[in-house]
């Protein structure tokens, strides 16, 4: 199955992702890791306590390396639950 | 050089490296996500071997694994090395962790405890390839002091690139300890959930 996150879920993530980095996040940018120079180490650390805070997940310690972009995140979220 | 400085965090430790680790370190030094930000190195276990031998006769210099407390699972490196004569200030670097490794803010803490309250340095220093953004972003957040950009401070194979340079002094190792802290305790309560 083909899994597409609701759109207020990724709206939820973009938010705190950007709470989180200090800027905004516009829908359709994916905002991937990668891309984005401040998105370091222990930035990811706190957005791994943020996003679950905001998504009311808990994430495995092995997912942590696929929170790599708002839909990824948003995938993984909804697989743990979260609508 | 061959020392026996061992560092307990909360989810990680440092322990001297050896040439038993050699293939361990060659693996993370070939893997290509860290192409163009290392040394080249000849990917021969021999050579790797040889070279941890030469650094355990080196003074001033230390290397450690950076391993699991739990189960001793390496996950990564980093040294301390280039003493002065005065023995006030080293550099650290050989930084290299596996991917998806929650062992950064800990191995950081615990390489600046090493040297600020085990081995009584005033000031440690690092130079990261500029272009490792994620690495001088580290950097930054930790609380260290952007010291400057060295223009071509490392030629990588064919390669001459600049360097940002990071300086910690012991007067503000108490504000980047506390930072680092927070990251490592919230790391290890996620590694303590376990895994799928």
């Amino acid at each position: 199955m083909d899994y597409r996150p609701a759109p207020d879920l990724r709206a939820r993530v973009r938010e705190t992702l950007g709470v989180v980095l200090g800027r905004p996040i516009e829908p359709g940018d994916p905002f991937f890791r990668d891309d984005q120079p401040d998105w370091d180490s222990l930035k990811h650390i706190e957005l791994v306590f943020a996003l679950e805070g905001a998504l009311g997940v808990r994430f495995e310690a092995d997912e942590l390396g696929e929170l790599t972009d708002v839909e990824a995140i948003a995938g993984l979220a909804e697989r743990h639950g979260a609508t | 050089m061959r020392h026996e400085l061992v560092l307990e965090g909360h989810a990680f430790r440092l322990r001297p490296i050896g040439p038993q680790d050699a293939e361990f370190v060659l693996a993370l030094r070939t893997a290509s996500r860290v192409q163009g930000r290392l040394h080249p190195v000849s990917g021969l276990l021999g050579d790797q071997v040889a070279w941890i031998e030469g650094y355990l006769r080196r003074p001033g210099d230390w290397y450690w694994v950076v391993e699991r407390s739990l189960d001793g699972r390496p996950e990564g490196t980093l040294g301390l090395y280039d003493l002065e004569a005065d023995r006030s200030r080293a550099e650290w670097g050989r930084w290299l962790l596996r991917p998806g490794s929650l062992g950064a803010p800990e191995s950081a803490l615990l390489l600046y405890r090493a040297a600020f309250e085990k081995l009584g340095l005033a000031e440690v220093h690092c130079r990261t390839v500029a272009t490792n953004a994620a690495v001088v972003s580290f950097h930054d957040r930790s609380g260290l002091e952007r010291t400057g950009v060295l223009p071509g401070a490392f030629v990588l194979g064919d390669t001459v690139v600049d360097a940002v340079e990071h300086s910690l002094t012991r007067d503000r190792w108490p504000f980047t300890r506390d930072l680092l802290e927070v990251r490592a305790a919230q790391a290890a309560e996620i590694l303590s959930r376990g895994s799928r």
